[in-house]
């Protein structure tokens, strides 16, 4: 898979380079060994609202659409017929008429389906999309759209636990329930924030302006600077490509 | 030719009454003017003193500390204002702005008046103690003990250097250095990273008095900041205009912040859980706090690119350093140097 950012597996990615990493393991050493040196990455404001299917990278949905457009006559039928009301809708509201002229009545309503599905938002999909739907939805998009619906919490927010001991990162996992831990650390930001850090931003500025919050024993971290920014050097150096 | 109108609508032959410092002057008088006895008399002592009072050891040690910093400092900033920056006003490089000379004076005089504040507040709340008063008169007196352990004195003292410096050369570079080491580093981030402290601690130990003083410095020093920001955005504009003997401006004022801020570690010391911060002032959020307030006054408001790694850096070692020392046996070290010294002075005197 791809390392769509954010993901399970972008966060894997990072976990191994970081683990990995000469620098930071030469930086970190110490970190965590008497104190509580997990860090929780908070990610708020995704844009599940604002981001819908069909303004995923074409990477994401091209077989999705592919499967659609391959399927039967009669095939197409009964997946337009099993649709929830909520996709009924957004059905209804797009034009189905311009694109394929001349076409037949079966086409257009094909490319209506195609502009349907394209217009659910993110955050719709669990409420849209249905079993026969979903069978179509595979790979890289299946799983990312599962992950969303797992571990965004309060509509915008995903919360990513690293543990750090000695210069180690054992293990980093997205978590469901973030009220049932409490790491030493919490370093949160807007979505964008955290695509700025991914691509190179440096941490300690983004905490220094304001752009990230650094929630803990902040005299430790700055004792610690180097470990820091080689954890943000790591991410810059993780490729992603971006969802959003 | 009469000058553009200001708010009010007046103009004038000399004074160019659009000037921002004409404003900041006019600010001055307006807000500035707040009279440190009638405040005194207004609120009174006797809550204050109650609540002093009832306080355990520990908080008003941390109390006391914060304060003596406040007095050493507002005492420092008053007599290298009117020493030294009055005459980097008139400087050539600032283009015989009068307006900017006008102000400096209210800026002097509420320097002067924090000095009174805390030294009549400390006095009549706190109770009598010895500051060594008679000590070093040039400047006052000696810095206050824990002051001086912690090793903030320092930077008063590097600020007296720069700015006498400046005053003398008019220098534009060397102006930049004083005026960063003033009004960026002592009034921008120690003086205001005060306030939060006061802020924080007045949630544990509400003393009434104390806190509607420094609500009238922090308005005070608001203009400082103000005016500090504008001198400096001045000299900035004429480098980047290329003017050349104000090549190296901006340079300095980096230099001048990496060299000095560490004495945000040594004034933030007595809120580290090293002393236990028994008023939970907090020295992460401080942290934090002056974090924010260096990029918005080096990144943002002079538009300067710092390194926030350097800082970091910088601050984290001397954390380090005052962790290590021992800062009551300090303080026990410079009392007795002063003892030692008074005798000397008292056998001098006896002498002549
Ligand atoms: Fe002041
Ligand atoms: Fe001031």
């Amino acid at each position: 898979m791809v390392d769509w950012f954010p993901s399970e597996e972008w966060l894997e990615s990072y976990r191994r380079n970081l683990a990995e990493d000469d620098a930071y393991a030469a930086a970190s050493e110490g970190w965590g060994v008497e104190f509580d040196g997990d860090f929780c990455f908070v990610l708020t404001h995704l844009p599940l609202e604002e981001t819908t299917l069909g303004d995923l990278p074409d990477a994401l949905t091209a077989e999705l659409f592919d499967r659609i457009d391959a399927l039967s006559a009669d095939e197409f039928d009964r997946l337009r017929e099993t649709a929830t009301p909520a996709f009924d809708e957004r059905f209804a509201a797009v034009d189905g008429t311009g694109e394929s002229e001349g076409a037949d009545e079966e086409e257009n309503e094909r490319v209506r389906f195609r502009r349907a599905l394209s217009t659910v938002a993110l955050a719709d999909v669990p409420t849209v999309v249905w079993p026969a739907l979903e069978t179509h939805i595979r790979g890289d998009l299946e799983s990312l759209l599962a992950q969303l619906e797992a571990y965004v919490v309060d509509g915008s927010t995903v919360y990513a636990h690293l543990s750090l001991e000695d210069g180690d990162c054992e293990r980093a996992e997205l978590v469901a329930d973030p009220s049932a831990r409490d790491p030493g650390f919490e370093l949160e930001a807007p979505y964008e924030t955290w695509t700025e850090l991914v691509a190179g931003a440096d941490v300690i500025e983004s905490v220094m302006s304001n752009e990230m919050e650094l929630d803990g024993d902040v005299t430790r971290v700055l004792h610690y600077g180097d470990a820091a920014a080689a954890m943000g050097d790591v991410a810059g150096e993780t490729d992603a490509r971006y969802l959003f | 030719m009469p000058q553009d109108t200001t708010q009010s609508g007046f103009q004038a032959e000399r004074i160019d009454t659009s000037s921002k410092w004409y404003d900041l002057f006019q600010k001055g008088v307006e807000l500035g003017t707040w009279n440190v006895e009638k405040l005194f008399d207004e609120v009174g002592f006797e809550e204050d003193r109650e609540i002093w009072s009832s306080l355990e050891p520990g908080e008003q040690k941390q109390i006391r500390y914060l304060l003596s910093g406040f007095l050493d400092g507002e005492f420092a900033v008053g007599e290298d204002a009117s020493h030294h920056l009055q005459r980097i006003a008139g400087a050539p490089c600032f283009d015989d702005n009068e307006e900017m000379e006008m102000y400096m004076t209210m800026f002097t005089l509420t320097e002067h008046k924090h000095t009174q504040f805390l030294d009549v507040y400390m006095h009549e709340v706190m109770g009598e103690q010895d500051v060594f008063a008679d000590l070093n008169p040039k400047r006052g007196g000696a810095r206050i003990p824990i002051v001086q352990a912690t090793g903030l004195g320092e930077i008063f003292d590097r600020q007296g250097q720069l700015t006498a410096r400046a005053a003398h050369s008019r220098d534009p570079v060397d102006i930049a250095k004083a005026l960063t080491v003033y009004h960026m580093i002592v009034e921008g981030l120690l003086a205001r990273g005060g306030f939060y402290s006061i802020n924080k601690l007045s949630q544990n130990a509400p003393l009434p008095l104390l806190n509607h003083g420094f609500k009238f410095i922090s308005t005070d020093e608001g203009r400082h900041m103000t005016h500090g920001v504008e001198a400096l955005s001045e000299l900035i504009a004429k480098e980047r205009a290329g003017e050349p003997e104000f090549q190296g401006v901006s340079q300095a004022i980096v230099d001048v912040l990496y060299e000095n801020v560490p004495a945000v570690a040594d004034f933030g010391y007595m809120f580290t859980d090293a002393v236990d911060d028994p008023l939970e002032i907090n020295f992460n959020d401080l942290l934090l706090r002056v974090g924010h307030l260096i990029d918005g006054q080096f990144n943002e408001a002079l538009d300067l690119d710092m390194d926030h790694r350097t800082v970091v850096g910088r601050v984290a070692d001397r954390h380090q350093e005052c962790l290590e020392k021992d800062i009551d046996d300090a303080v026990r070290t410079y009392r007795d140097l002063y003892q030692r010294k008074r005798g000397v002075e008292a056998a001098a005197d006896g002498g002549r």
